[in-house]
């Protein structure tokens, strides 16, 4: 990957996070449930967040 | 004092002594130096000063009473990451490029004025994080009397401590210690850096550890956590996103966070200052948001956890469950754990805060200003000060730090002062971007927006907490000012949707950039900034921005330059430098070097290490003989150029013109030569037309005279020959003195109106003789509009004689020879045609030349004085009509005439 494609995907990848921890997404785990004994609302915040740091290392891992 | 509070208090100041150790080493190893330097994941952590002991306990007290609400906090730099990258990594090159050392020295040198904007910037930046600072101070304090009262004892003679003194007085220590070592403020404190990764990392385990710890050792797991707070009444608050905050506040301080974690001071130093190579960023991307992944993973367990034993122990500060739950469950030894987290998130952030405050006080506020006004002699000494006056300015920030902490500080909670400070930060955040990215920013946008968001945070933000705190001006609040309700200041303009912190966040962003925006296209740049904008814009156009860039227009003498500089680096450093700038630049002399243009910007550069821009600036005004370039000198130089351009291209043009001139001299030159070897043959010819008749009169004459007895046929016979070659000699001269007439131009046209039945028959009558010898018929056909024409009768009749009689010269006996006249347009043609046997394309214009005589005599035998054609063309000119053949062939040749017809009024 071209540096400047590196960083479009980064900033695509931050755009889609910013978008499914915000409202009208983050509205649909909104509840008290739970999840394997946690809290939808956290596991899903926890999970994306992961996800998302994943993608980016993905994307950089080559700079390790 | 019993055992374990001499163990914590042992063990604390142990670990301080580590820290010291790991800066000391770091600093005089080189191999562990270059390792900290090419670390990044040494880089990453020491980005994690963002964790400071706000997030190390206050998250959990946030927690404990809004569930997830503090996240945003931490969201907001992970998704900042690619933005922050592109950010980062532009100022980072502008940075290196000019040796900036502050957030201020970014701002100030991108805009005139610099000195003014650099004190303005310090001054906010002061009042906005200072609070910040202190909090760090209160978290110790509080945590450290949290940990020696485990089960009530007496604190004995460490109530007699003031520990927030002996803590400011250390990190003091450290502080001037490890980065106020050398007077270049630029260098990399590997030594610090390293320590404060250490401490994010330490930070890091603890958190983990007790959070491990508790969920798992003190609660069965995380999931009995959430299980047991599922069963109380509020479980929605703390399980869901709480009802306080709306959605819009959750994105708000995501997008506020995401700024904060760009702009901070302490951010900025580590981030910029510290950093060492560029690709750091990139794995600082996934690198950085994973450690506050990490520091979070446990808060909200922690934090209900705490609730839940808060059912039975009141009295419990939320703020400290990560503290208070290992202490009431008897787990000192976590606690100290804990305690020792929070003191190293406390100490980190305070040493890299007072770092880049320090510098910025120093070197944008204290030696521009003791420069600007100080004596001559302040200058002289400024170089030994330098060193002193960052020490002075780092015990200013800590002093400040403590007095702030005694004296305001009880009034906030953690929480509150760390949202505050982000408010604050932010309000530079759409300047930092401008100067980036906008041209058209200025020095007025700038201090116009930062000052209208400043003033709104003071408002609404500032205002009320002290209010708060003090129960001074009530009715402020609760009225708006002067009783006006839009100005209430937590509702300012009727609008109530936000929290205190959002409301704050809104307005001041909004009078920020609008009244920025507004500065910029109203107020335009000055040519400092636009060359200035030009750099900061399109940096990544240069590999380096480098002396060429900018070129000022200044002289100051060598000795002068060279006296600066030995004042900061020594006389030896100064000279290696020098030669190494002239080998750089190919420079062979002094005298070259003086009148260098990058000489005066690399010093500057070079000064700017130890004193920031501001000050460099200063100082090499202080020796400058000449001012920089200003707009008239510029357009002085652009005019300057530019009629050199055009003086060129005159010049272009005029040797272009010389150039044509020349080969037509040239040419004019070559038909000279042509014209002069054509007389000489000319002459040839005609001695040789005029000897081979007077040789025939001469030698018959002879005969005449000397010989007797001829018969008198014979006498007439010779005689008459006489006769005719003088005949011939006399023809001759006359056409030569015909041509010569034509040739000078001395012979006029006697135009008259001519009838053209008549003409013809006159030719015809002149020809006659030539005519019935050869039996030739001669056919004329003229149009039948055609009656009368204007021209010399004479003259032409000569021509028609000519051409005709050398037609019948040359064509067979019964042929016949045709004249056409006719008319097209204003042009009258005249075509000869003969039936004889063509003239070779060759010869076709040289026949007209006086004397040619064809090579191929077969074709064209010279009969009569070869003068004939000449002539004929000669008379066909003055009429302006052109003659020439229009076609020719073994069957015959036509000649063409084409007259302009005269009309009656041109004679």
């Amino acid at each position: 990957m071209t540096p400047l494609k590196r960083i479009t995907a980064a900033i695509a990848a931050a755009s889609l996070f910013f978008l499914l921890i915000n409202f009208p997404l983050v509205t649909i785990v909104n509840r008290v449930e739970f999840f394997l004994g946690f809290p939808i609302l956290y596991f899903y915040i926890f999970s994306i967040w992961f996800l998302f740091i994943f993608c980016i290392f993905l994307i950089y891992r080559r700079y390790e | 004092m019993n055992s374990f509070q001499f163990l914590a208090v042992f063990i604390s100041i142990s670990y301080l002594i580590i820290l010291f150790l790991i800066a000391y080493f770091v600093e005089k190893k080189t191999s562990w130096k270059e390792y900290v330097k090419s670390s990044s994941t040494i880089y990453a952590l020491s980005l994690a000063i963002y964790c400071t002991a706000w997030t190390f306990y206050g998250s959990i007290g946030s927690a404990s009473k809004t569930g997830i609400s503090f996240l945003p906090i931490y969201l907001g730099p992970t998704i900042m990451m690619p933005f922050w990258f592109l950010i980062v990594k532009k100022i980072n090159r502008i940075a290196k490029a000019a040796n900036i050392t502050t957030f201020a020295d970014f701002l100030s040198i991108r805009y005139s004025n610099s000195t003014n904007l650099g004190m303005f910037i310090t001054v906010l930046m002061i009042v906005g994080i200072i609070p910040y600072i202190s909090l760090q101070i209160k978290a110790i304090s509080e945590s450290f009397y949290l940990l020696m009262q485990i089960n009530h004892q007496d604190l004995g003679f460490i109530s007699s401590l003031n520990l927030p003194v002996i803590v400011t007085v250390i990190m003091g220590i450290f502080i001037v210690i490890f980065a106020t070592q050398k007077m270049e403020s630029t260098e990399h404190h590997s030594g610090i850096v390293a320590s404060i990764a250490f401490e994010s990392l330490f930070k890091l385990l603890a958190f983990l550890i007790a959070g491990i710890v508790i969920c798992y050792f003190i609660f069965s797991s995380p999931t009995e956590i959430f299980q047991k707070i599922s069963l109380t009444k509020e479980t929605s608050r703390f399980l869901t996103m709480p009802t306080n905050l709306s959605y819009m506040e959750w994105a708000g301080f995501t997008i506020l966070s995401g700024i904060a974690v760009t702009i901070l001071p302490r951010q900025f130093q580590v981030a910029v200052i510290e950093n060492t190579k560029e690709t750091h960023l990139k794995s600082a991307m996934w690198k950085f948001p994973l450690y506050l992944f990490l520091i979070n993973l446990f808060v909200l367990p922690v934090a209900l956890g705490g609730n839940i034993f808060l059912a039975n122990f009141s009295g419990l500060n939320p703020d400290y469950y990560l503290l208070e739950i290992p202490l009431i469950n008897q787990m000192k030894y976590i606690g100290l754990l804990v305690f020792l987290g929070g003191f190293s998130a406390a100490t980190a952030m305070i040493a890299i805060e007072t770092v880049a405050l320090s510098n910025m006080l120093s070197n944008n506020f204290i030696i521009p200003l003791s420069l600007k006004f100080g004596e001559g002699k302040m200058r002289d000494t400024i170089a030994k000060r330098t060193l002193l006056l960052r020490r002075l300015s780092v015990i200013i920030i800590l002093l400040l730090t403590l007095i702030y902490f005694k004296s305001i500080s009880p009034l906030y909670s953690l929480v509150s002062i760390g949202l505050i400070s982000f408010v604050f930060i932010a309000q530079f955040f759409p300047a930092l971007l401008g100067s980036l990215y906008l041209k058209q920013s200025n020095y007025r946008a700038v201090f116009g927006g930062v000052f209208a968001g400043f003033c709104v945070w003071l408002y609404t933000l500032v205002l009320p907490s002290i209010i708060e705190g003090t129960n001074w001006g009530q009715e402020i609040l609760a009225q708006g000012l002067f009783g006006l309700a839009i100005f209430k200041p937590n509702a300012l303009f009727g609008l109530t949707v936000f929290s205190p912190v959002m409301h704050s966040f809104f307005w001041s962003m909004f009078f920020n950039v609008s009244v920025y925006i507004f500065l910029s296209y109203w107020y335009k740049p000055s040519n400092y900034e636009k060359q200035q904008a030009h750099i900061y814009v399109d940096v990544f156009k240069y590999s380096s921005v480098d002396e060429s860039q900018i070129v000022w227009k200044e002289f100051a003498a060598l000795s002068d330059l060279k006296s600066l500089m030995m004042k900061f680096m020594g006389e030896e450093k100064t000279n290696i430098t020098l030669k190494s700038f002239m080998k750089r630049f190919g420079i062979s002399n002094e005298d070259e070097m003086t009148s260098d243009p990058r000489l005066i910007p690399f010093v500057e550069r070079l000064l700017s290490k130890f004193v920031g821009t501001v000050s460099a600036r200063i100082l090499i005004e202080s020796v400058i003989k000449e001012k920089d370039i200003f707009i008239n000198e510029m357009m002085d130089i652009i005019q300057e150029s530019k009629e050199v351009i055009s003086l060129n291209r005159e010049l272009t043009k005029k040797s272009n013109e010389l150039e044509k001139a020349k080969s037509e001299l040239e040419h004019i030159n070559q038909q000279l030569r042509l014209h002069d070897q054509t007389k000489n043959e000319f002459l040839s010819t005609v001695s040789h037309e005029l000897k081979s008749p007077l040789t025939s009169i001469r030698s018959l004459s002879e005969i005449l005279t000397e010989s007797d007895g001829l018969s008198e046929q014979e006498v007439s016979n010779f005689s008459g020959i006489i006769n005719k070659e003088s005949a011939r000699i006399t023809r001759l001269i006359n056409q030569l003195l015909d041509l010569e007439k034509y040739d000078t131009g001395k012979e006029a046209l006697i135009l008259g109106v001519v009838n053209l039945t008549e003409f013809f028959e006159d030719i015809q009558d002149a020809l006659k003789a030539e005519l019935s010898d050869k039996e030739i018929e001669l056919k004329i056909q003229i149009d039948r509009k055609l009656n009368e024409l204007i021209f010399d009768r004479d003259k032409l009749m000569q021509v028609f004689i000519n051409l005709v009689g050398n037609s019948i010269k040359f064509s067979q006996n019964n042929t016949k020879v045709e004249i056409l006249l006719s008319k097209i347009g204003e042009t009258i043609n005249i075509e000869i045609k003969d039936l004889g046997h063509g003239i070779d394309p060759l010869y076709h214009d040289l026949i007209f030349d006086r004397f040619f005589q064809a090579k191929d005599q077969t074709i064209l035998k010279p009969k009569g004085s070869g003068l004939g054609l000449a002539i004929s063309k000669k008379i066909v000119e003055l009429h302006k009509g052109k003659i020439y053949v229009k076609a020719s062939s073994e069957k015959g040749t036509i000649f063409a005439i084409e007259l302009p017809q005269i009309k009656n009024d041109e004679r």
